[in-house]
């Protein structure tokens, strides 16, 4: 059997790039990135010869190293000096090398590194790397290669906030490493590009999330399902903001308020279900169908005028004695106070102020009016009204949800009361506080 | 066997559950009336919710959604405040299926209280 050739000298003309991988097993620098459609990491290597191309990340500053294989004739070995050049951006340093190419001619792995670091704030870079090699003195082409690059502001945030549960599997040399999705990081950067600090960032993302296309009002509850449906309800539009604002190592909070519906069954309950009229991100009317309502919109409740209408509206429901529904939004903690990101139905951040965030992990009932101004800055302005059963001019509007009688499929919507008028007449709401 | 219950194994049991498209407000009605009164049966099919529920409901649109949860969880935390409530003891070991410390969410952390006490 001959031994494999040694050709130090000669012009390697027939070695050329096969694949470039970054986030290699054992390289910690580059993020892991996950595909929302098949829930795996994104091969590596990212970019193959006339086959894949896709993204890496890393943090803001850091150095990468690749991995590069080549293409060569089978059976032989070559020492040659490798590099790539890019325009623009860092190419790769000039690293001396032994090739062996098996039987199928494909090389192992070299490992080069970037010629600089990245830059030192959050920015995507589209890379095209002219590869060449060195041998006695002489340049010869390897190909070329192209690369997106992502680069953020910090590591990012454990994923175990914000996905579901239980995680996926992956395998032994990428598994405890933390992840994110592809689209995920890349809205981000293009987002918050050159942004530094957490506040920026978040009201970036609240102010840009709806050129994705992403609905309120789909039946999604994780990010990844999201991704895929194209849209949610508020229990999976948290867990994205929060993912989203990950991608750049900002940490936020996700809180539920849920109804706190009394138990038992009196003429008079506060409340039953949040009423909201906002038809959510990217919609033009709530999905929810048409149902009549009771409005009351002034003090005193037990003789205000009763409007009528049949109108779509989403209610978010309690249940008697229960914990059960309501809705989901995010907490920046900014400076000595907090931001309230809304992102089902907002577009803006909300400063809050003489405001605790209560405990996620013991659901309480918290009073809104004890709140700071969360009642005035935020809740009267998401919650156009709240849906009880109460006494108005001799009438009893008692809401009955779900309907009595088994399995008729039906709900009677009580008196719904504009949420300042529950503070006029001298009223309160409490909710549940909850992740 | 009340109607109730044939309704909510239907809807989350039967052959036909998570292909036939079914009010949500009908679930809600059927696990209402089971959840009114404690009783054998309705013990049992509450544990059912908690231990072998594994699919995914059908539902219209138009019958209102569920927001902050998927509707399953809904079933599960009703479930779950429920036979806590009949019986805790009894129920501990399927009411721990939802309380994994890893679970952030509604359902993992109301599990986790009512377990705590």
């Amino acid at each position: 059997m001959p031994s494999p050739s040694a050709t130090p000298a000669a012009a390697p003309s027939a070695v050329s790039l096969a694949s470039v991988a970054f986030a290699y097993a054992g390289n910690h620098d580059a993020i892991r990135l996950r595909d929302p459609a098949t829930d795996q990491l994104i091969a590596t290597p990212e970019w193959v010869a006339k086959g894949a191309s896709n993204p890496a990340a890393y943090v803001r500053g850091t150095r990468p190293s690749v991995q590069a294989t080549f293409s060569g004739k089978p059976g032989s070995t070559i020492h040659l000096t490798v590099g790539a050049r890019s325009k623009p951006g860092p190419g790769l340093t000039l690293t001396d090398a032994t090739l062996t190419f098996d039987a199928t001619g494909h090389s192992g792995p070299v490992n080069l590194q970037m010629e600089t670091a990245l830059p030192g704030a959050i920015s995507s870079l589209q890379l095209h790397w002219d590869w060449y090699s060195i041998v006695g003195g002489q340049e010869t082409s390897l190909g070329s290669s192209a690369h997106e690059i992502l680069v953020t502001l910090a590591p990012l945030t454990d994923p175990v906030e914000w996905a579901a549960h239980p995680a996926p599997v992956d395998p032994p040399d990428q598994a405890g490493m933390r992840w994110t999705y592809l689209p995920l990081i890349r809205w981000t950067t293009k987002w918050a590009t050159g942004l530094q600090d957490s506040k920026a960032i978040c009201d970036a993302i609240i102010a840009q999330v709806g050129t994705t296309g992403l609905k309120y009002g789909i039946g999604a509850w994780t990010v990844r399902n999201m991704l895929n449906a194209g849209g949610g309800f508020c229990g999976g539009w948290y867990r994205l903001f929060q993912a989203l604002a990950g991608t750049q190592g900002v940490e936020v909070e996700r809180r539920s308020y849920l109804v706190d519906w009394p138990a038992g069954a009196p003429t008079t309950v506060k409340w039953c279900a949040i009423v909201v009229q906002n038809p959510g991100l990217n919609r033009t009317e709530p999905i929810e169908g048409s149902a009549t309502y009771h409005d009351a919109d002034q003090a005193p409740l037990s003789k205000c005028a009763v409007a009528e209408l049949t109108t779509h509206r989403y209610r978010f429901w309690g249940l008697p004695g229960k914990i059960a529904d309501g809705h989901c939004i995010n907490f920046l903690k900014n400076g000595d106070g907090w931001i309230l990101y809304d992102s089902s139905f907002f577009n803006h951040g909300i400063a809050l102020t003489g405001f605790t965030l209560p405990s996620g992990d013991d659901p309480k009932t918290v009073d809104l009016k004890s709140q700071g101004n969360l009642l005035t800055a935020y809740f009267q302005n998401a919650v156009g009204f709240m849906l009880g059963s109460l006494e108005n001019s001799g009438h009893s509007y008692v809401t009955e949800h779900p309907a009595p009688g088994g399995t008729v499929a039906y709900t009677r919507n009580g008196l719904t009361v504009k949420t300042q008028v529950v503070f006029d007449s001298g009223d309160t709401i409490r909710f549940y506080w909850s992740t | 066997m009340s109607g109730a219950h044939d309704y909510l194994r239907g809807a989350l049991f039967s052959p036909t559950a998570g292909v036939t498209k079914r009010p949500w407000t009908g679930i809600l009605a059927a696990i209402d009336q089971v959840t009114s009164a404690q009783s054998p049966e309705s013990e049992e099919l509450l544990h059912q919710v908690l231990t072998d529920y594994k699919g995914k409901l059908q539902l219209d649109d138009d019958a209102g959604h569920c927001h902050a949860m998927p509707p399953e969880d809904l079933l599960r935390l009703i479930a779950v405040q429920t036979l806590a409530g009949w019986d805790l003891k009894g129920h501990r070991n399927a009411i721990s299926l939802h309380a994994n410390p890893a679970r952030r969410d509604i359902l993992g952390t109301i599990a986790r209280r009512v377990l705590r006490g």
